[in-house]
């Protein structure tokens, strides 16, 4: 166990550093750093932007490869650079990465969970009124597009704050400025956490049901369930006891990468409700061509596959011991 | 007579399918079985035992519906609930599936699972207790005790039919069904786990009731007969009765097609011409990987085979699952060159010879694998499929279609199934489409693996027949790999037995039947299931099964498991340990043991 970690641990550190470099490359050669200083009025002299673009060692006149040795040295050192609008890349992925967690964890987390429970309850009652209306609403949400979900959802708040007086639910940004108190802290931010936690879950949830469903589905036509009911289980305790867990196992690779990489991936819903997340950086970097912004989420992104990788395989071969690490 | 133990009335199983129609399964069935009685329920596939059964244990698969009367005790299980029947199920009715591993939790333990089902049924037992009991039917089943802390994929499959009786025994069931449940293990094993149900019953006092195709484990096994066909029970009869005296012309046929190893083949065969396929101290060892690069180990199946086949010869090579019969059969036939030992092939080393002699022989050497639903392509036709070998062999596209045709006409097969599926067609017409593919290139030398396992008796004798013709009209140079020693009597002129993946006997099919020579060979034969009830039980003289293993074994393979145990002392013992005994030719035959004529026959 413990020389597995120690080689995945060295594996992934080098796979992390070649998709670093890659992205960095990629980011350097797809952005124009130059781009925003065009167009000012007045004009912006040539000296400076050559020396703001140095200092920021995103300069295009630089050869590439010393670019990004220089930005290596960097990482080595521990900084990702600075951005274009001032400060350290690392520092603001820092923040932003605490938004998001709060932002789309529990999202996350409560999309796979009733998905996988819908899934489930659906394969087992196949064809019933409770698989027919779960199926013909995941596929109305998987039409959706998440920002059509997430206005939809603010439409519906506000209706419910008109009906009762006083805005109840909020939806920009992370907190109202102005709160007292912890309680009364927490309860507004609790409050602002409700609509897009409820979106990303809904979407999530959507696609989470039709996969664990057709899972389950297949776990329920082999002998395995008629087995355990041929030993005096009920169908239903069957299907609890040993049909969930074995359809769970494919899930459980999935789920983990979901879960994880909403982190970077959830740009729509923090976009639509104003947070300042790791997705709306990313955004951010690419329309202001900032090459360190970027490379520095792509360099996060990286780690952040190679460690959810690790942890899918740690899950599932805690599920299923025929796996063997 | 006293109170039926089971009692169908009149039993009707369908199955609706939406648009496909109706399938009647089972049409009007009255069975009886008294308490403690052993009823063998025989019949071809498609019968409708096997909905019989599932019909009894109220699990028949979604979209069954039954009708009519099945009372078990007095207590009527037709429309009885969920919950109800579920309490039956463990403590009244239990069963034993042919394939446990696909019915045992693949995720759990096997001991977890035989306390849970403990506990199930008795809420008051402590976890202590279940775990004491689970030992104890462990024990009673005959499986070492750490198997109770392996997963189900991680025993063999003697041994997880024996969990399998474990589970079913563990609440003491009145009655006790097993749904074919030694069709997928070699005989010496099939020996073993039908002892131990039989020991179980006894020790519970159960019903059995004993689904099988195979007519030779009715007549060792059981005391009543029920025969079924096109969904009917068409005669019930006392097992002697019904073996010696059938009435009904299914019975007659169904016996007539049960195969029997007692009967030597008639007829006189041409004498063999030059070595087709010489293969010589061949070792094959398989590698045990844990992911890239990461060595687990490695398993010796073949340790030093030297096997000739010569032109116009059927040589059948037998022996327990894991002996290493497959493995030789592969590495001949992937026609590379092999690691360690010799093979020539029609007269090419296979150590030397290039591509373009490989392909050459591609179309003089063939195998048909042994599972042949998995080889054929489910998205190509059988016409396409047959054609394959042709397009490698580089026949002209124009002969391609009359080859076809007359490949398919050589297994018995209509040009009507050209444009088939291989899922529009049996389990016995897949077997004969995978043939037909390996004759169309008109081989000289033919590989079968297992060509007549898992299908059911009249189907297998239609197979039987067909290979026989062939051998005679083509004059086909085969090698057979199987354990089915029935087979093995009609088909094949000599006979190379393995074990533990070395060939320890071999002789022509008439001596090594009439007298085997080595222990094992005697103890493969004792274990056959013979259809006559007055001949004796089959015994499993050699117990255990080959476990695998990393090394090659230092002394005989056999050393532990020998049927010879009983005859050996200390310092014959230590020989076996020590020198492992080589190939000696004795008058017809070779043997490969250092005490063969010790031992009760000899």
């Amino acid at each position: 166990m413990l020389r597995f970690l120690a080689r995945r641990a060295v594996w992934s550190a080098a796979l992390a550093l070649v998709a670093t470099c890659l992205g960095y490359l990629v980011a350097s050669a797809a952005l124009d750093p130059l781009a925003r200083f065009r167009g000012r009025n007045p004009p912006v002299p040539d000296s400076t932007v050559q020396s703001v673009l140095d200092a920021a060692g995103t300069n295009p006149q630089t050869p590439i490869l010393a670019r990004l040795l220089a930005w290596l040295s960097g990482l080595a050192q521990g900084s990702l650079g600075t951005s274009v609008r001032g400060g350290e890349v690392g520092a603001e992925i820092a923040t932003r990465v605490t938004t998001s967690v709060q932002l789309l964890l529990v999202g996350a987390l409560l999309g796979v969970g009733i998905g996988v429970a819908v899934g489930v309850a659906g394969a087992v009652r196949q064809h019933r009124w409770f698989d027919r209306v779960t199926t013909q609403g995941s596929f109305v949400v998987l039409a959706t597009p998440p920002f059509v979900v997430a206005v939809l959802l603010m439409l519906a708040a506000t209706r419910f704050n008109d009906a009762v007086g006083r805005p109840v639910i909020r939806f920009t940004g992370p907190y109202t400025v102005g709160h007292e108190g912890w309680w009364a802290q927490t309860m507004d931010r609790a409050s602002h956490l409700l609509l897009p936690t409820l979106a990303l879950a809904i979407v999530l949830a959507a696609s989470f049901s039709r996969y664990q469903r057709a899972m389950t589905l297949d776990v329920l036509s082999t002998d395995l369930v008629r087995g355990a009911r041929a030993r005096g289980h009920t169908r239903r305790s069957a299907l609890l006891r040993h049909g969930v867990r074995v359809a769970l196992i494919p899930m459980s690779t999935y789920a983990v990468y979901t879960v994880g990489m909403v982190l970077t991936g959830a740009m729509v819903i923090e976009l639509t409700f104003s947070w300042h997340g790791m997705g709306e950086y990313l955004l951010t970097a690419v329309r202001d061509g900032d090459v360190n912004a970027a490379a520095g989420t792509v360099a996060f992104t990286a780690v952040l596959v190679l460690a959810l990788g690790l942890v899918a395989d740690l899950v599932h071969a805690w599920l299923d011991p025929r796996v063997r690490l | 007579m006293p109170d039926p133990l089971l009692d169908v009335r009149d039993l009707h199983v369908r199955f609706g399918a939406h648009r496909s129609g109706e399938v009647h399964a089972v049409r009007g069935v009255d069975l009886r079985m008294a308490p403690g009685e052993v009823l063998g329920l025989v019949g071809g596939s498609g019968a409708g035992k096997s909905a019989l059964v599932s019909a009894v244990l109220g699990l028949l698969p979604h979209g069954g519906t039954m009708t009519g009367s099945v009372r078990f005790e007095g207590t009527e299980l037709v429309g009885l609930g969920d919950r109800a029947f579920s309490a039956l199920r463990g403590p009244g009715l239990a069963v034993v599936f042919q394939d446990s591993l696909s019915v045992l939790d693949p995720v759990q333990r096997v001991g977890a699972q035989v306390v849970e089902v403990l506990r199930l049924h008795d809420r008051a037992l402590s976890r202590a207790a279940a775990r004491s009991r689970t030992d104890e039917l462990f024990a009673l089943v005959g499986l070492p005790s750490g198997v109770v802390q392996a997963f189900a994929h991680e025993v063999s499959g003697g041994m997880r039919q024996r969990v399998g009786i474990a589970l079913a025994i563990a609440c003491s069931p009145r009655l006790l069904i097993a749904d074919e449940p030694t069709s997928a293990l070699d005989v010496t094993v099939q020996a073993q786990v039908l002892d131990v149900l039989d020991r179980a019953r006894q020790a519970s006092g159960a019903g059995l009731l004993l689904v099988t195709h195979d007519l030779g484990v009715v007549a060792g096994w059981t005391d009543r007969v029920a025969v079924m066909h096109a969904g009917r029970v068409v005669e019930q009869a006392g097992v002697t009765e019904l073996f010696e005296a059938p009435r009904e012309p299914r019975t007659v046929t169904l016996l007539r097609a049960a195969p029997d190893p007692r009967t030597p083949r008639h007829g006189r065969r041409p004498d063999p011409g030059e070595p087709v396929l010489e293969v010589t101290d061949l070792r094959v060892t398989h590698r045990l990987d844990a992911g890239p690069r990461r060595r687990r180990g490695q398993v010796v199946a073949v340790d030093g085979v030297s096997l000739t086949v010569r032109r116009g010869e059927v040589l059948a090579l037998v022996g327990e699952s894991g002996a290493g019969k497959t493995s030789v059969v592969e590495q001949v036939f992937a026609l590379s060159p092999p690691r360690e030992g010799g093979v020539r092939v029609l007269g090419h080393d296979l150590t030397s010879a290039d591509r373009a002699t490989r392909r050459r022989l591609r179309g003089q050497a063939q195998l048909v694998v042994q599972d042949t639903t998995d080889a054929l392509d489910p998205r190509m036709s059988v016409g396409s499929a047959v054609a394959e070998p042709l397009a490698v062999a580089r026949v002209p596209r124009r002969e391609r279609r009359a080859r076809v045709v007359g490949a398919l006409e050589a297994v018995g097969l209509g040009p009507g199934l050209v444009g088939a599926y291989p899922h529009e067609l049996s389990g016995g017409e897949r077997r004969r489409v995978a043939i037909a593919r390996a004759l169309v290139v008109r081989p000289t030398l033919l590989a079968l693996d297992e060509p007549v396992a898992g299908l059911d008796v009249s189907v297998a004798a239609g197979l039987l027949g067909l290979l026989a013709d062939l051998r005679d009209d083509l004059g086909l140079t085969c090698l057979v790999v199987t354990h089915d020693l029935a087979a093995v009597r009609r088909l094949a002129d000599r006979v190379a037995v393995m074990v533990g993946g070395r060939v320890v006997e071999e002789a022509s099919t008439d001596a090594l039947f009439d007298s085997p020579a080595h222990p094992y060979t005697r103890a493969l034969l004792a274990a056959v299931p013979v259809p006559d009830p007055r001949a004796p039980r089959p015994v499993a003289l050699v117990t255990g099964e080959r476990l695998w293993t990393a090394a090659r074994a230092e002394g005989c393979c056999l050393a532990d498991r020998c049927p010879l145990l009983a005859e050996r002392d200390d310092e014959r013992e230590r020989r076996c340990r020590e020198v492992e005994p080589g190939l000696v030719s004795r008058a017809d035959r070779t043997v490969a043991c250092h005490w063969w004529d010790l031992g009760p026959s000899r």
